[in-house]
């Protein structure tokens, strides 16, 4: 079940009529809980039983984790916990990758691939298990007494199959309060999901199909032509992500619950370590806070502080798919990251830089960002390598550039500016307050009749579901 | 009185903005329908009208008399006293609705040619529909020969389309071939009248028709994906199909088609031109696709069983492609390499086109 999709649409009407008639918290949790299970389970109800085991096992899990006797025995429990869903991630994840190269390495032709069938959100719901055991590990949260609502939290709906990524100390707190439908919350969850279906819609799904042509033969277009679909690509998994993203918070904030933000405008970023506070921040402050910190973080003198960088950026990588592309992905991110330190460590002044520096390192950010895009959307290196040569050697000779394409580039581009200029700080496209006045209910109406007019037919999935 | 005020206020704003979308629309989308019901082909052009494309490359076309997008009728009893007439029959190929009307390949081959060539294509038909428009239009225009322009996937919207062979008491062979118009398109008839005014409604409904034709009820897939086949699914919306032939026998539909060919070289001098679907890759590299060699071989052999002359347009086109390295199908606004042909495409084939009429024309 896609957001996007009618079917969505009708259950969650449905949904929100039967939150809003049910009275009790534990009535309204229970509700949740089976709507989040009918969610996934309508994509593959065999899945079920995995999410289900990893909820059990880290909860059951947690008790021991919180009351061991000792630091030793503590441990145990929480490698015995985290065990579980490492485990699964790594048989439904990377086990056919696995043997893939052990086979290529051991010159073993003959091994027949593993055929395994990734469950959707995988890397998603064992990241909220996990996080919630290392959290009890380090005593920054207590064991949740109930199950319904731990279920519920690794399984809540609108973030299971492709985040944000939840922690147990924003979630669970959430459930203790009474839970009820509120007016203010269902405007501005709408706007919120209206925006993220814009995006998705609007924007990422139809420059989709002109950036899927280029990457599957890059030998017959011309330089600017892959320029102009490097610039789409990055539109495309920006507006993808964070269209889904925003999809997940609005439904959320309409049951009444509040998920982190995700995206911060980061292709605005000066920096790559700002890329990255700005980008899928749900994951990339679960890997500094239980990867990077973990290994030491910037308290084990220099070499070790790069290490750990390049090591929890290769994880991020690593976690995007089983493929040496989101690897060497990874790897570059984590060399930009530790060359942008390097600087940052040897720059003698510590004024900010005037606006032709802020400016430079945005355009040095925003490039290096784009190239790194090539292999994690190539298919292969070889691809990718195509790819990267015709953007700056010899090319093809096909010269395309629809105007669709460029009006949405120019569109993107428009509202990064205004975003610069005004500096909107609130999460929601329209005055909250008064959302039927003329122009906030003009922006409303062409919103919803563009969706209905140009949105794609059909149910594309989103870019993050793979992962 | 608030509560009243507001409501008005939001009604005001919604008319000012569906009239813009209507504006917007007339002007860069679509222009209101123009189609009308009809019982054998689905549906014919409504005459002298503009139509506006923009799926695919962008034009404004204005229709003849007769719904084609040929020159109005006048002119072309005017160059038919000048010049030998020959109808061009064919899909949304030779229709040619992308392209401006003097670059689309049944002017341009008029012009190398000096024929009267008449463009008479229109998107949705296939063989099976030929005779029947050929009827239509042979007293009006008195074409001197026919053409027929096939292309890939001919044979397969001959399986989807609904017709009753009626065959000789005791005989296998066919007598008649009757066709009938599918339940969508008998719901169209009540529909269209409705939308030929609005360029938004007109959208609307053509977007409703197809999140209504794809529409899957979350239970589809139960209890695993794809349990229920796009094959399945196509079975259960097309019932008239398989009651009147069945879409399994590949025979019943060849002898379909060769019964309307042959109906038609009985008439008047045919040949039929080929215009195959290739895959474009860097270095001038054109492949043709595995469906369209198929096709044409099918058509090859209904041809060699009626003694139709059939011309393959891919030798111009693999010529044209390895020249300029231009794929010639797709526009800038779509997908280039795939769909419609393109100017290029258009340019190539005409050529070939050229040639066939000459040769058809001058046959004794």
């Amino acid at each position: 079940m896609i957001f996007t999709s009618l079917t969505f649409i009708v259950f969650f009407g449905l949904l929100l009529a039967a939150f809003g008639l049910l009275r009790g918290n534990r009535a309204k949790q229970n509700l949740l809980l089976v709507a989040s299970y009918l969610f996934y389970g309508a994509w593959n109800p065999a899945y079920l039983l995995l999410i289900a085991a990893c909820s059990l096992w880290s909860w059951g899990l947690g008790f021991g984790i919180r009351h061991a006797a000792t630091k030793a025995r503590r441990l145990c429990y929480l490698w015995g916990s985290l065990g579980l869903s490492l485990g699964a991630l790594g048989y439904f994840k990377y086990a056919g990758f696995f043997v893939e190269n052990t086979a290529w390495l051991l010159d073993l032709p003959d091994t027949e691939p593993l055929e395994i069938l990734l469950p959707v959100g995988i890397s998603f719901f064992t990241f909220q298990a996990m996080s919630y055991s290392i959290d009890l590990y380090r005593r920054r949260i207590e064991p949740c007494a109930s199950l319904r609502r731990f279920l519920l939290y690794v399984a809540f709906f609108p973030q299971l199959v492709a985040g944000p990524i939840v922690r147990a100390t924003e979630f669970l707190p959430q459930l203790e309060r009474p839970l009820r439908l509120e007016r203010r919350n269902i405007v501005i969850g709408s706007q919120i999901f209206l925006a993220g279906m814009l995006q998705k819609l609007l924007i990422a799904d139809q420059l989709a199909p002109f950036v899927d042509r280029l990457f599957a033969d890059p030998l017959l277009y011309d330089s600017l032509t892959l320029w102009l679909g490097l610039a789409s690509y990055t539109i495309q998994i920006f507006c993808d992500f964070s269209g889904y993203s925003l999809m997940a918070i609005g439904s959320a904030r309409m049951l009444g619950f509040l998920l982190p933000e995700n995206f911060r405008m980061p292709y605005l970023s000066r920096s790559i370590a700002e890329f990255w506070r700005r980008w899928h921040m749900s994951l990339s402050f679960w890997m500094r806070d239980y990867v990077y910190i973990s290994l030491g973080g910037n308290r084990v003198g220099p070499i070790r502080t790069y290490i750990n960088l390049a090591a929890t950026m290769l994880f991020t990588g690593l976690w995007h798919g089983a493929s040496w592309n989101f690897v060497f992905w990874g790897a570059a991110h984590g060399v930009g990251l530790i060359i942008h330190r390097l600087w940052r460590q040897r720059r003698q002044s510590q004024d900010k830089p005037g606006l032709i520096g802020q400016s430079a390192g945005w355009a040095l950010t925003l490039l290096f960002v784009m190239l790194l895009w090539i292999p994690f959307r190539a298919p292969d290196f070889m691809t990718a390598y195509l790819y990267l040569s015709g953007l700056f050697g010899p090319s093809g000779e096909v010269s395309w550039a629809p105007p669709t394409i460029l009006l949405l580039i120019a569109i993107v581009i428009g509202w990064h500016l205004v975003w610069l200029g005004v500096r909107v700080q609130g999460r929601t496209l329209f005055p909250v307050a008064r959302p039927w006045r003329a122009v906030p209910a003009t922006v409303l109406f062409t919103a919803i009749l563009a969706l209905i007019l140009f949105a794609p037919i059909g149910t594309t999935p989103f870019i993050y579901f793979q992962f | 009185m608030r509560r009243s005020l507001l409501f008005l206020r939001l009604a005001v704003i919604l008319l000012f903005l569906l009239a813009g979308t209507e504006l917007f629309l007339r002007q860069w989308v679509l222009t209101p329908s123009r189609q009308t019901f009809d019982p054998q082909l689905g549906f014919t052009y409504l005459g002298d009208r503009d139509i506006l494309h923009t799926n695919e490359g962008r034009a404004r076309i204005r229709l003849n008399s007769l719904g084609l997008n040929a020159a109005p009728l006048p002119e072309i009893r005017a160059a038919a006293e000048r010049l030998p007439t020959v109808l061009v029959l064919g899909d949304s190929y030779t229709e040619a609705l992308q392209v401006a009307r003097d670059r689309n390949f049944v002017s341009l081959a008029a012009q190398a040619a000096e024929l009267n060539l008449v463009n008479a294509g229109r998107s949705g038909l296939g063989p099976l529909h030929y005779p029947a428009l050929f009827t239509r239009l042979r007293d009006t225009i008195a074409p001197d020969a026919l053409i027929i322009c096939l292309t890939q996937g001919d044979i397969a919207d001959a399986r989807q389309t609904p017709y009753t062979l009626v065959r000789r008491e005791g005989h296998n062979t066919i007598s008649a071939l009757n066709l009938s118009a599918t339940a969508n398109n008998r719901l169209r008839s009540f529909i269209e009248p409705l939308i030929h005014h609005s360029a938004l409604a007109t959208l609307m409904m053509r977007r409703s028709a197809l999140v209504i034709g794809g529409w899957r009820w979350p239970w589809d897939d139960w209890p695993f994906p794809n349990a229920v086949t796009a094959q399945n699914r196509g079975a259960a919306q097309n019932p008239g199909t398989a009651s009147h032939t069945d879409p399994q026998n590949p025979d019943d539909v060849y002898s379909a088609i060769i019964f309307q060919l042959a109906a038609l070289r009985s008439e008047i001098p045919t040949a039929l031109l080929y215009i195959p679907t290739f895959r474009y890759a860097a270095g001038g590299v054109i492949l043709e696709t595995a469906q369209s060699r198929r096709d044409w071989h099918i058509f090859e052999a209904i041809a060699a069983e009626l003694s139709l002359p059939l011309v393959h347009a891919g030798d111009a086109m693999r010529a044209d492609y390895a020249r300029d390295h231009m794929p010639l199908t797709g526009f800038r606004n779509s997908t280039l390499g795939h769909g419609h042909l393109n100017e290029n495409g258009h340019r190539a084939v005409a050529e070939t086109l050229a040639a066939v009429a000459r040769k058809l024309i001058a046959r004794p």
